[in-house]
Protein backbone atom coordinates (compact mmCIF):
# COMPACT_ATOMS: atom_id res chain seq x y z
CA UNK A 1 0.00 0.00 0.00
CA UNK A 2 3.49 2.45 0.45
CA UNK A 3 3.24 2.50 -3.69
CA UNK A 4 2.31 5.73 -3.87
CA UNK A 5 4.97 7.41 -5.29
CA UNK A 6 7.20 6.53 -8.25
CA UNK A 7 10.87 7.43 -8.37
CA UNK A 8 10.53 11.17 -8.76
CA UNK A 9 13.67 11.58 -5.98
CA UNK A 10 13.24 13.02 -2.19
CA UNK A 11 10.82 15.70 -2.48
CA UNK A 12 9.11 14.67 -5.05
CA UNK A 13 7.89 11.59 -3.06
CA UNK A 14 4.46 11.68 -2.25
CA UNK A 15 5.28 11.10 1.64
CA UNK A 16 7.66 13.47 1.74
CA UNK A 17 5.08 16.36 0.67
CA UNK A 18 2.17 15.15 3.40
CA UNK A 19 5.03 15.34 5.59
CA UNK A 20 5.94 19.14 4.73
CA UNK A 21 2.13 20.01 4.82
CA UNK A 22 2.39 18.40 8.30
CA UNK A 23 5.13 20.68 9.56
CA UNK A 24 3.64 23.88 7.81
CA UNK A 25 0.10 23.18 9.97
CA UNK A 26 3.02 22.14 12.69
CA UNK A 27 3.98 25.81 12.46
CA UNK A 28 0.21 27.33 12.17
CA UNK A 29 -0.68 25.71 15.29
CA UNK A 30 2.17 27.40 17.29
CA UNK A 31 1.93 30.77 15.54
CA UNK A 32 -1.96 31.12 15.99
CA UNK A 33 -2.40 30.52 19.62
CA UNK A 34 0.35 33.06 19.96
CA UNK A 35 -1.55 35.49 17.67
CA UNK A 36 -4.81 34.71 19.44
CA UNK A 37 -3.29 35.82 22.86
CA UNK A 38 -1.97 39.18 21.81
CA UNK A 39 -5.81 40.34 20.23
CA UNK A 40 -8.45 42.17 22.55
CA UNK A 41 -11.86 41.61 20.62
CA UNK A 42 -15.38 39.72 20.58
CA UNK A 43 -16.67 37.85 17.92
CA UNK A 44 -20.85 36.88 17.75
CA UNK A 45 -20.82 33.51 16.96
CA UNK A 46 -24.64 32.00 17.06
CA UNK A 47 -26.01 34.75 19.18
CA UNK A 48 -23.17 34.06 21.50
CA UNK A 49 -20.14 36.21 22.48
CA UNK A 50 -16.73 35.07 22.37
CA UNK A 51 -13.34 36.40 22.68
CA UNK A 52 -11.31 36.50 19.25
CA UNK A 53 -8.53 35.19 20.69
CA UNK A 54 -10.07 32.02 22.51
CA UNK A 55 -11.96 31.15 19.00
CA UNK A 56 -8.58 31.81 17.03
CA UNK A 57 -6.90 29.41 19.63
CA UNK A 58 -9.10 26.86 19.46
CA UNK A 59 -9.49 26.47 15.83
CA UNK A 60 -5.24 26.89 14.92
CA UNK A 61 -4.67 24.46 17.81
CA UNK A 62 -6.93 21.70 17.79
CA UNK A 63 -8.61 21.97 14.60
CA UNK A 64 -5.30 21.72 13.07
CA UNK A 65 -4.29 18.79 15.27
CA UNK A 66 -7.57 17.40 13.88
CA UNK A 67 -6.31 17.88 10.30
CA UNK A 68 -2.57 16.83 11.07
CA UNK A 69 -3.91 13.21 12.88
CA UNK A 70 -6.25 12.93 9.67
CA UNK A 71 -3.43 13.64 7.46
CA UNK A 72 -1.11 10.71 9.44
CA UNK A 73 -4.39 8.50 9.59
CA UNK A 74 -4.80 8.69 5.21
CA UNK A 75 -1.94 8.88 4.09
CA UNK A 76 0.78 7.47 6.42
CA UNK A 77 -1.40 4.41 7.93
CA UNK A 78 -3.61 4.09 4.78
CA UNK A 79 -6.90 3.41 6.75
CA UNK A 80 -9.19 4.89 4.26
CA UNK A 81 -7.86 2.06 1.77
CA UNK A 82 -7.81 -0.73 4.61
CA UNK A 83 -10.54 -3.41 4.84
CA UNK A 84 -13.77 -3.06 6.42
CA UNK A 85 -12.82 -4.59 9.50
CA UNK A 86 -10.09 -2.79 11.36
CA UNK A 87 -12.60 0.03 10.45
CA UNK A 88 -15.14 -1.33 12.63
CA UNK A 89 -12.77 -1.95 15.73
CA UNK A 90 -12.05 1.63 15.39
CA UNK A 91 -15.28 2.86 14.80
CA UNK A 92 -16.54 0.91 18.22
CA UNK A 93 -13.84 2.15 20.20
CA UNK A 94 -14.84 5.93 19.11
CA UNK A 95 -18.34 5.27 20.08
CA UNK A 96 -17.36 3.37 23.52
CA UNK A 97 -15.44 6.79 23.87
CA UNK A 98 -18.05 9.23 22.87
CA UNK A 99 -20.52 7.39 25.30
CA UNK A 100 -18.04 7.30 27.95
CA UNK A 101 -18.35 11.33 27.76
CA UNK A 102 -21.47 11.65 26.94
CA UNK A 103 -22.22 10.07 30.65
CA UNK A 104 -18.99 11.40 32.59
CA UNK A 105 -19.33 15.04 31.54
CA UNK A 106 -22.25 16.55 32.70
CA UNK A 107 -20.80 15.31 36.34
CA UNK A 108 -17.11 16.19 35.78
CA UNK A 109 -17.38 19.74 33.20
CA UNK A 110 -20.03 21.69 35.32
CA UNK A 111 -19.76 21.77 39.52
CA UNK A 112 -23.75 22.39 39.76
CA UNK A 113 -26.80 20.73 38.01
CA UNK A 114 -30.79 21.49 38.65
CA UNK A 115 -30.51 19.24 41.71
CA UNK A 116 -26.91 18.72 42.93
CA UNK A 117 -23.32 20.95 43.77
CA UNK A 118 -19.88 19.62 43.51
CA UNK A 119 -18.75 21.55 46.73
CA UNK A 120 -14.96 19.81 46.81
CA UNK A 121 -14.76 20.76 42.45
CA UNK A 122 -15.80 24.61 43.81
CA UNK A 123 -13.82 24.87 46.73
CA UNK A 124 -10.82 23.17 44.38
CA UNK A 125 -11.33 26.13 41.83
CA UNK A 126 -11.74 28.67 44.21
CA UNK A 127 -8.37 27.79 46.23
CA UNK A 128 -6.51 27.40 43.02
CA UNK A 129 -7.69 31.11 41.96
CA UNK A 130 -6.99 33.89 44.17
CA UNK A 131 -9.65 36.38 44.85
CA UNK A 132 -9.39 40.37 45.79
CA UNK A 133 -10.92 40.49 48.93
CA UNK A 134 -13.87 42.93 48.14
CA UNK A 135 -14.74 39.73 45.88
CA UNK A 136 -14.62 37.37 48.75
CA UNK A 137 -16.88 39.31 50.61
CA UNK A 138 -19.38 39.64 47.80
CA UNK A 139 -19.17 35.52 47.42
CA UNK A 140 -19.36 35.03 51.05
CA UNK A 141 -22.63 37.16 50.99
CA UNK A 142 -23.89 35.58 47.97
CA UNK A 143 -23.47 31.79 49.43
CA UNK A 144 -25.25 32.94 52.77
CA UNK A 145 -27.92 34.11 50.60
CA UNK A 146 -27.40 30.69 47.89
CA UNK A 147 -27.87 28.77 51.74
CA UNK A 148 -31.01 30.60 53.27
CA UNK A 149 -32.70 29.52 49.67
CA UNK A 150 -31.18 25.58 50.18
CA UNK A 151 -32.83 25.43 53.66
CA UNK A 152 -36.57 26.30 51.91
CA UNK A 153 -35.90 23.37 49.22
CA UNK A 154 -33.82 21.67 51.91
CA UNK A 155 -31.79 19.76 48.79
CA UNK A 156 -28.03 19.32 49.49
CA UNK A 157 -26.07 17.74 47.04
CA UNK A 158 -26.97 14.65 45.06
CA UNK A 159 -30.55 14.06 47.12
CA UNK A 160 -33.51 13.32 45.32
CA UNK A 161 -36.25 16.28 45.68
CA UNK A 162 -40.47 15.82 45.13
CA UNK A 163 -40.49 17.52 42.07
CA UNK A 164 -39.59 14.52 39.77
CA UNK A 165 -39.95 15.81 36.41
CA UNK A 166 -36.92 17.79 36.71
CA UNK A 167 -35.11 14.75 38.30
CA UNK A 168 -35.50 12.90 34.64
CA UNK A 169 -33.83 15.81 32.58
CA UNK A 170 -29.93 16.42 32.32
CA UNK A 171 -28.19 17.69 35.12
CA UNK A 172 -31.51 16.07 37.38
CA UNK A 173 -30.90 13.28 39.86
CA UNK A 174 -32.52 10.29 38.04
CA UNK A 175 -30.96 11.83 34.78
CA UNK A 176 -27.28 11.92 36.26
CA UNK A 177 -27.23 7.90 37.92
CA UNK A 178 -28.76 6.69 34.75
CA UNK A 179 -26.18 7.86 32.64
CA UNK A 180 -23.55 6.91 35.21
CA UNK A 181 -24.94 3.39 35.99
CA UNK A 182 -25.08 2.84 31.88
CA UNK A 183 -21.71 3.52 31.21
CA UNK A 184 -20.82 1.03 34.24
CA UNK A 185 -22.59 -1.53 32.23
CA UNK A 186 -21.61 -0.85 28.87
CA UNK A 187 -17.51 -0.79 30.69
CA UNK A 188 -18.52 -3.65 32.45
CA UNK A 189 -19.71 -5.71 29.34
CA UNK A 190 -16.91 -4.43 27.27
CA UNK A 191 -14.10 -4.97 29.69
CA UNK A 192 -15.33 -8.42 29.98
CA UNK A 193 -15.70 -9.18 26.56
CA UNK A 194 -12.11 -8.21 25.87
CA UNK A 195 -11.04 -10.09 28.52
CA UNK A 196 -12.60 -13.05 26.98
CA UNK A 197 -11.67 -12.93 23.97
CA UNK A 198 -8.46 -12.68 24.81
CA UNK A 199 -8.47 -15.86 26.87
CA UNK A 200 -9.64 -17.34 23.44
CA UNK A 201 -7.15 -16.17 21.52
CA UNK A 202 -4.17 -16.78 24.68
CA UNK A 203 -5.44 -20.32 24.40
CA UNK A 204 -5.25 -20.78 20.65
CA UNK A 205 -1.59 -19.88 20.68
CA UNK A 206 -0.79 -22.11 23.61
CA UNK A 207 -2.69 -25.01 21.28
CA UNK A 208 -0.51 -24.12 18.38
CA UNK A 209 3.11 -24.10 20.24
CA UNK A 210 1.77 -27.18 22.18
CA UNK A 211 0.86 -29.11 19.18
CA UNK A 212 4.66 -28.49 17.80
CA UNK A 213 5.76 -30.84 20.47
CA UNK A 214 6.26 -34.26 19.18
CA UNK A 215 5.33 -36.00 21.91
CA UNK A 216 2.09 -33.63 22.45
CA UNK A 217 1.89 -34.58 18.79
CA UNK A 218 1.59 -38.28 19.05
CA UNK A 219 -0.71 -38.58 22.50
CA UNK A 220 -3.25 -36.07 21.12
CA UNK A 221 -2.92 -36.20 17.41
CA UNK A 222 -4.64 -40.03 17.19
CA UNK A 223 -7.76 -38.51 19.91
CA UNK A 224 -7.88 -35.26 17.71
CA UNK A 225 -8.36 -37.27 14.57
CA UNK A 226 -11.36 -39.23 16.07
CA UNK A 227 -13.43 -36.21 17.25
CA UNK A 228 -12.84 -34.67 13.99
CA UNK A 229 -14.42 -37.80 12.41
CA UNK A 230 -16.67 -37.73 14.39
CA UNK A 231 -20.43 -36.49 12.59
CA UNK A 232 -21.07 -32.72 12.50
CA UNK A 233 -17.65 -31.61 12.45
CA UNK A 234 -16.98 -31.30 8.99
CA UNK A 235 -16.80 -27.31 9.46
CA UNK A 236 -14.41 -27.39 11.58
CA UNK A 237 -12.37 -30.05 9.73
CA UNK A 238 -12.83 -27.59 6.74
CA UNK A 239 -11.15 -24.79 9.19
CA UNK A 240 -8.25 -26.47 10.00
CA UNK A 241 -4.79 -25.67 8.03
CA UNK A 242 -5.53 -28.53 4.86
CA UNK A 243 -8.98 -29.59 6.29
CA UNK A 244 -10.29 -28.57 2.97
CA UNK A 245 -7.86 -31.07 0.88
CA UNK A 246 -8.61 -34.05 3.58
CA UNK B 1 5.74 -24.92 8.69
CA UNK B 2 4.43 -21.23 9.71
CA UNK B 3 1.86 -20.41 12.27
CA UNK B 4 -1.58 -20.12 11.12
CA UNK B 5 -1.38 -16.28 12.13
CA UNK B 6 0.49 -15.57 9.09
CA UNK B 7 -1.12 -18.33 6.63
CA UNK B 8 -4.80 -17.64 7.05
CA UNK B 9 -6.57 -14.20 6.68
CA UNK B 10 -10.58 -14.86 7.24
CA UNK B 11 -11.39 -10.77 6.91
CA UNK B 12 -9.49 -10.41 4.02
CA UNK B 13 -6.97 -8.69 5.99
CA UNK B 14 -3.77 -10.07 7.31
CA UNK B 15 -3.85 -11.08 10.47
CA UNK B 16 -1.04 -10.02 12.17
CA UNK B 17 -1.77 -6.67 10.26
CA UNK B 18 -5.57 -6.98 11.93
CA UNK B 19 -3.97 -7.74 15.53
CA UNK B 20 -2.21 -4.30 15.17
CA UNK B 21 -5.49 -2.61 14.38
CA UNK B 22 -7.08 -4.72 17.41
CA UNK B 23 -4.15 -3.13 19.59
CA UNK B 24 -5.01 0.43 18.17
CA UNK B 25 -8.48 0.18 18.53
CA UNK B 26 -8.29 -0.94 22.48
CA UNK B 27 -5.12 2.15 22.65
CA UNK B 28 -7.97 4.19 21.35
CA UNK B 29 -10.16 3.63 24.25
CA UNK B 30 -7.19 4.07 26.59
CA UNK B 31 -5.41 7.10 25.21
CA UNK B 32 -8.99 8.47 24.32
CA UNK B 33 -10.89 7.90 27.89
CA UNK B 34 -7.29 9.52 29.57
CA UNK B 35 -7.44 12.88 27.18
CA UNK B 36 -11.28 12.89 27.38
CA UNK B 37 -11.06 13.15 31.32
CA UNK B 38 -8.55 15.78 31.16
CA UNK B 39 -10.55 17.65 28.66
CA UNK B 40 -13.46 17.68 30.84
CA UNK B 41 -11.89 17.97 34.19
CA UNK B 42 -9.61 21.16 32.23
CA UNK B 43 -13.12 22.76 31.52
CA UNK B 44 -14.21 22.88 34.92
CA UNK B 45 -11.16 23.88 36.52
CA UNK B 46 -9.97 27.37 35.34
CA UNK B 47 -7.15 27.51 37.50
CA UNK B 48 -5.69 24.95 36.07
CA UNK B 49 -4.55 27.50 33.72
CA UNK B 50 -1.39 28.86 35.93
CA UNK B 51 -0.11 25.39 36.20
CA UNK B 52 -0.56 24.73 32.50
CA UNK B 53 1.72 28.05 31.35
CA UNK B 54 4.11 26.59 32.99
CA UNK B 55 4.95 23.70 30.10
CA UNK B 56 7.55 25.06 27.28
CA UNK B 57 5.41 25.21 23.93
CA UNK B 58 8.83 25.78 22.19
CA UNK B 59 10.19 21.87 23.77
CA UNK B 60 6.55 20.54 22.89
CA UNK B 61 7.02 21.68 19.39
CA UNK B 62 10.01 20.27 18.99
CA UNK B 63 9.37 16.78 20.36
CA UNK B 64 6.34 16.99 17.79
CA UNK B 65 8.88 18.07 14.53
CA UNK B 66 10.70 14.62 16.01
CA UNK B 67 7.71 12.14 16.40
CA UNK B 68 6.22 13.49 12.96
CA UNK B 69 10.01 13.40 11.24
CA UNK B 70 9.81 9.76 12.70
CA UNK B 71 6.66 8.80 11.19
CA UNK B 72 7.94 10.35 8.05
CA UNK B 73 11.12 7.63 7.92
CA UNK B 74 8.67 4.39 9.44
CA UNK B 75 5.98 5.13 6.13
CA UNK B 76 9.51 5.30 4.22
CA UNK B 77 11.14 2.19 5.36
CA UNK B 78 7.69 0.66 4.78
CA UNK B 79 7.86 1.67 1.53
CA UNK B 80 11.06 -0.06 0.54
CA UNK B 81 10.06 -3.32 2.37
CA UNK B 82 7.21 -3.04 -0.49
CA UNK B 83 9.98 -3.06 -3.20
CA UNK B 84 11.60 -5.66 -1.40
CA UNK B 85 14.72 -3.64 -0.36
CA UNK B 86 15.48 -5.07 3.85
CA UNK B 87 18.44 -2.75 3.94
CA UNK B 88 17.09 0.55 2.83
CA UNK B 89 13.79 -0.39 5.27
CA UNK B 90 16.07 -1.14 8.21
CA UNK B 91 17.75 1.80 7.55
CA UNK B 92 14.51 4.18 7.65
CA UNK B 93 13.81 2.52 10.73
CA UNK B 94 17.20 2.53 12.69
CA UNK B 95 16.34 6.68 11.93
CA UNK B 96 12.83 5.81 13.57
CA UNK B 97 14.35 4.43 16.54
CA UNK B 98 16.75 7.60 16.66
CA UNK B 99 14.02 10.06 16.63
CA UNK B 100 12.82 7.91 19.81
CA UNK B 101 15.79 8.11 21.77
CA UNK B 102 15.80 12.34 20.76
CA UNK B 103 12.34 12.40 21.68
CA UNK B 104 12.64 10.50 24.82
CA UNK B 105 16.05 12.49 25.56
CA UNK B 106 13.82 16.32 25.49
CA UNK B 107 11.19 14.17 27.03
CA UNK B 108 13.77 13.85 30.05
CA UNK B 109 15.20 17.11 29.85
CA UNK B 110 11.90 18.36 30.86
CA UNK B 111 10.54 16.43 33.32
CA UNK B 112 14.29 17.30 35.24
CA UNK B 113 13.23 20.62 34.70
CA UNK B 114 9.79 20.46 36.02
CA UNK B 115 10.61 18.06 38.38
CA UNK B 116 13.50 20.23 40.33
CA UNK B 117 10.95 23.03 39.48
CA UNK B 118 8.44 21.31 42.54
CA UNK B 119 6.20 20.47 39.78
CA UNK B 120 5.37 16.76 40.56
CA UNK B 121 2.60 14.26 39.85
CA UNK B 122 1.10 14.72 43.26
CA UNK B 123 1.45 19.10 42.76
CA UNK B 124 -2.54 19.33 41.57
CA UNK B 125 -5.06 17.72 39.30
CA UNK B 126 -3.00 19.32 36.12
CA UNK B 127 0.25 17.74 36.71
CA UNK B 128 -1.39 14.09 37.74
CA UNK B 129 -2.90 14.56 34.32
CA UNK B 130 0.26 15.84 32.26
CA UNK B 131 2.70 12.98 34.22
CA UNK B 132 0.14 10.42 33.71
CA UNK B 133 -0.70 11.01 29.81
CA UNK B 134 3.00 12.03 29.21
CA UNK B 135 4.00 9.56 31.39
CA UNK B 136 1.88 7.15 29.34
CA UNK B 137 2.93 8.19 25.98
CA UNK B 138 6.96 7.62 26.57
CA UNK B 139 6.12 4.65 27.72
CA UNK B 140 4.69 3.78 24.35
CA UNK B 141 7.78 5.47 22.88
CA UNK B 142 9.83 2.74 24.42
CA UNK B 143 7.63 -0.38 23.76
CA UNK B 144 7.73 0.95 19.94
CA UNK B 145 11.41 1.74 19.51
CA UNK B 146 12.51 -1.90 21.10
CA UNK B 147 9.95 -3.86 19.11
CA UNK B 148 11.21 -1.80 15.71
CA UNK B 149 14.60 -2.98 16.88
CA UNK B 150 13.74 -6.27 16.26
CA UNK B 151 11.85 -5.54 13.18
CA UNK B 152 14.39 -3.63 11.68
CA UNK B 153 17.57 -6.53 12.53
CA UNK B 154 15.23 -9.19 10.45
CA UNK B 155 14.31 -6.31 7.70
CA UNK B 156 17.93 -5.81 7.24
CA UNK B 157 18.73 -9.37 6.63
CA UNK B 158 15.66 -8.88 4.00
CA UNK B 159 13.26 -11.21 6.73
CA UNK B 160 9.71 -10.70 7.47
CA UNK B 161 9.01 -7.40 5.49
CA UNK B 162 5.50 -7.37 6.09
CA UNK B 163 6.05 -6.81 9.93
CA UNK B 164 7.70 -3.05 8.77
CA UNK B 165 4.06 -1.90 7.82
CA UNK B 166 2.94 -3.30 11.09
CA UNK B 167 5.41 -1.73 13.95
CA UNK B 168 4.66 1.55 11.50
CA UNK B 169 0.91 1.60 11.78
CA UNK B 170 1.78 1.16 15.75
CA UNK B 171 4.35 4.47 15.52
CA UNK B 172 1.75 6.13 13.59
CA UNK B 173 -0.76 5.95 15.93
CA UNK B 174 1.51 6.97 18.70
CA UNK B 175 2.65 9.72 16.90
CA UNK B 176 -1.18 10.58 16.33
CA UNK B 177 -1.48 10.72 20.35
CA UNK B 178 1.42 13.20 20.60
CA UNK B 179 -0.14 15.71 18.22
CA UNK B 180 -3.47 15.67 20.47
CA UNK B 181 -1.43 16.22 23.50
CA UNK B 182 0.57 18.93 22.09
CA UNK B 183 -2.17 21.42 21.93
CA UNK B 184 -3.87 20.35 25.10
CA UNK B 185 -0.45 20.36 27.56
CA UNK B 186 1.17 22.91 26.04
CA UNK B 187 -0.79 25.34 23.90
CA UNK B 188 -3.91 25.88 25.42
CA UNK B 189 -2.89 27.91 28.66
Amino acid sequence: MAGHSEDKGFFGNHYVRVYALLLVLLAVSIVGPWVGETLDMQVGVLGRQFSLGIVITLITAFGIAVVKAWLVIKNFMHLTIERVVPKLFLAASVLLLALFWGGVAPDVQLHEGRMWVNDAARAAVDRGIPYEEEHVAEEEHAAEEEHAADAEVSYAGLVPTAKSNENALPGGYNFVHAAFWSVVVLVAIGTNAVAIILSIGILLLVLEVMSRVPLVQRIVGPILERVLRLPGMGRIRSLLPGGQEA
Amino acid sequence: MRPIATTRAATGTETGKLAVWWVLASEVVIFGGLLASYVMFRLGHPEWADAAAVTNTYIGAFNTWVLLSSSLTAVLAHQAAERGDGKRAARFLYMTIFGAAVFLGVKTYEWWYEISHGYTITSNGFWAFYYTAAGLHAFHVIAGAVIMAFVARDAARGRELHRVELIGIYWHFVDIVWIFLFPLLYIAK
